[in-house]
């Protein structure tokens, strides 16, 4: 089964709702969905116009496709190997393979591109791996190996140890190492790097607030970032304008209020409350507890957060999904939310 | 007339700058955008009366504004901020559009409607006299209604303190030149060439301004339901420093016609592009037209600077030549030469680099002892005067009371 909610103007879920008229007629899907398909999901990657699902061997994009919303296309797919990874970006998607062949397909064109020869080119003095993992941000794509090299792509990212994990925002990469610290490079002016100032970098920066702390879950928004810690707390930074980063906005508490945290903060939830998986989208923050709970705050206009009534919600707050759903993982796009369920 | 004519005539002639339009083409931008921006198009030409179609404009603004908040201001693309600003000009026309069929809440949405003109001005490029146009008419419409009759606006500005002796903690400099009028000649060759500032006097007393801003109501009228940019707190240093836009009369209640704890500050916003009515009350002084080199004609950067007594610009350069010119209230400048960059500890960091950590009003010898060996000057800003500030000289600026300035840059 699958849940989702959000902005739906160019009727892209109707690829995952079975045509419903429901869905069919709406921009805005304000409170979660739930639908099962015909076809079981094993990847589904969002963008603002556009939902790429990987299926029982066929691609599926959906959305605005060939200059039309509400359409849904099967790729013809220049590869024989199974997708083990997608990523849906604004002008291109790119897919990863089984044999860590890494392809690029233009959303307007229907042009493949294979980018492999984009990595594996430098001479390390470490084995390169297959690329596992692609990320198609604002103003960067990251890439990870199943060696734990990552990539800003073209470039190899010049770190000793080894990378479990990468994601990105906007303008802004970040790193989760094997030893459970976070790297981030990029554009800072919101505080997105944790660096404890608004600085950009070009050059990979530990945050150092997160020392002693063992990270196991990187997820990066717009214009911000979330952790989870192995004792499932969560930890946030960048910018706060809608409440994303689970804290009030300024216009809401003159004293408290927070519009811009350039260094982590955890997250004040109950005790019992341990989080387990997290997930970003343009200005709005998704998280799974261990105890199957689903929770989110930020931005809420274009029924992100599956909230009613709400343009936004600047403290973690229980979504309307029921514990019978058994989320298995969360995948929030720039304006939606979709959870895979067991 | 009444007001649903009135409309009816705004939106008349603001659905002509749409056909002369027609459709949006540009590459290497999100296709899915334009889409929507040209189904918008269409559903307005055609009067489509569902509510989607304003949702649909406002995806687009939404979504382009994400861009426009993605990498520095700089490296911001034309094409989205000309998508924003074409998205902002379907959305007013689009408001009153609904409004001609259904006036409900008036007020409001004409309100609304002015905000996403002004918007589109601020953030996007193009289309500048069309968003204007509709602002200023649609100002007009508004102001009627609001203002009118309204007596709790203050009759006009008066000073604070008005006895001061110009008593300061902190750094006393020693005081600036002062002139009266000086030829061109003159203020090029001993001033403007040689770079050392200047006070100088009976420059502008003949600008209309003189006599429209210090009566409240002109500026109420003239701009109370524009959107400005508004910096709250202290100073840009310091950490509870933000940034909002609100309305001028907003802003006007809130922070300059009433004591507040909190200091709201209308700094370096070219509001009289934003506002062209507004230039008419001021003149370029022709000193600006002055330059090193004997190329091109003058190319001015003129801002506002509007807000209440104590509002503080810390020790920082801007890399052009600078007349700040006084319409209403007092204003004390503390100044330092370039040479003196080393005994004032600029910030490291990339974005104030041009701002200094030391701060004239309460020294720290301790932590910054250069600062001791620096050399101040210091001037006293009375409306009627200005005050010629060379390029890279560091200056300190804080107001006395209610205060108005509109600086002059030019390169």
């Amino acid at each position: 089964m699958i849940l989702f909610c959000g902005f739906n103007g160019f009727k892209q879920f109707l690829s995952l709702s079975n045509n419903e008229k429901y869905i069919s007629e709406n921009d805005v899907i304000g409170n979660f969905f739930s639908c099962k398909v015909d076809y079981e999901p094993s990847l589904v990657s969002v963008s603002w116009s556009n939902i790429l699902i990987w299926s029982n061997k066929k691609l599926i994009l959906s959305g605005f496709v060939n200059g039309e919303p509400g359409k849904s296309e099967s790729l013809d797919i220049p590869f024989k190997e199974s997708v083990i990874q997608t990523s849906c970006g604004k002008l291109v998607s790119t897919i990863v393979t089984s044999s860590g062949q890494v392809w690029q397909y233009n959303i307007d064109s229907g042009i493949w591109k294979n980018i492999s020869n984009l990595f594996y080119a430098e001479v390390l003095d470490k084995d390169q791996g297959k690329i596992v993992k692609v990320c198609n941000g604002g103003t960067l794509n990251v890439a990870l190996s199943d060696t734990g090299v990552a990539y800003c792509i073209p470039n190899i990212l010049n770190y000793s140890g080894k990378i479990k994990d990468v994601a990105c925002g906007k303008e802004h990469g970040v790193l989760l190492t094997e030893d459970g610290s976070v790297l981030t490079w990029g554009g800072g002016s919101r505080g997105q790097l944790g660096t404890g100032d608004l600085e950009s970098s070009e050059t990979l920066c530990e945050v150092e607030a997160l020392s002693g702390l063992r990270v196991v879950v990187i997820s990066a928004g717009g214009w911000h970032t979330a952790v989870v810690t192995e004792e499932g707390d969560l930890y946030t930074w960048g910018w706060n304008k809608q409440g994303q980063l689970g804290f009030p906005t300024i216009d809401i508490e003159k004293e408290n209020g927070v519009s811009v945290l350039a260094t982590p903060r955890p997250v004040d939830l109950p005790e019992n409350m341990l989080v387990e998986q997290v997930s970003c989208g343009a200005s709005h923050t998704i998280i799974k507890l261990r105890d199957g709970d689903i929770l989110g705050c930020g931005w809420n206009k274009w029924g992100q957060l599956g909230l009613k009534g709400v343009q936004r919600c600047s403290t973690m707050t229980k979504l309307p999904v029921t514990p019978e759903a058994s989320v298995r993982q969360l995948v929030c796009g720039p304006w939606n939310t979709v959870l895979l369920c067991n | 007339m009444d007001r649903k004519e009135n409309l009816e005539d705004i939106f008349i002639s603001l659905k002509k700058y749409l056909s002369e339009d027609g459709l949006v083409q540009m590459s290497d931008v999100d296709q899915s955008v334009i889409y929507k921006l040209n189904l918008s198009h269409k559903n307005i030409i055609n009067n489509n009366r569902s509510p989607d179609v304003l949702k649909d404009i406002q995806a687009v603004l939404d979504v382009v504004w994400e861009d426009l908040n993605t990498g520095h201001w700089s490296t911001v693309s034309e094409k989205h901020r000309k998508i924003y600003a074409l998205g902002s000009l379907f959305k007013v026309i689009r408001i009153i559009q609904e409004l001609l069929n259904d006036s409900i809440h008036l007020n409001e949405h004409l309100k609304e409607a002015i905000k996403a003109a002004d918007m589109g001005l601020l953030m996007g490029t193009g289309y500048h006299q069309q968003l204007s146009n509709a602002a200023r008419m649609l100002s007009n419409l508004v102001l009627n209604e609001e203002f009118s009759g309204k007596s709790d606006l203050l009759p006009s500005f008066s000073h604070d303190n008005k006895n001061s002796d110009w008593c300061f903690p902190g750094i006393n400099g020693k005081i600036v030149e002062c002139l009266e009028c000086p030829s061109l000649e003159y203020f090029f060759k001993h001033y403007f060439s040689l770079r050392v500032p200047v006070k100088l006097k009976e420059c502008i007393s003949h600008w209309p301004a003189f006599e429209k801003w210090n009566d409240v109501n002109y500026l109420i009228k003239t701009v109370g339901p524009r959107m400005v940019p508004v910096e709250l707190g202290s100073s840009y240093v310091q950490n509870d420093w933000s940034m909002k836009l609100t309305t001028f009369h907003e802003f006007f209640s809130t922070y300059i016609s009433q004591k507040n704890d909190s200091v709201g500050y209308l700094a370096q916003h070219q509001l009289f592009d934003q506002v062209p009515e507004l230039k008419r009350d001021i003149l370029i002084p022709e000193y600006c037209c002055l330059s090193d080199s004997e190329d091109d004609a003058c190319d001015v950067d003129i801002n506002a600077w509007f807000g209440p007594a104590e509002t503080v610009s810390p020790l920082h350069f801007d890399p052009k030549h600078n007349l700040l010119s006084q319409v209403i209230g007092r204003k004390r400048i503390i100044l330092y030469s370039p040479e003196e960059s080393d005994k004032l500890y600029p910030h490291e960091t990339k974005m104030l680099h041009n701002t200094a950590r030391v701060d004239p009003y309460n020294p720290n010898y301790e932590e910054y002892p250069e600062f001791k060996k620096s050399t101040a000057l210091e001037c006293h800003l009375y409306p009627g005067e200005m005050l010629y500030i060379p390029p890279k000289w560091w200056h300190h600026v804080r107001s006395l009371d209610i205060s108005f300035s509109v600086s002059f840059w030019w390169e």
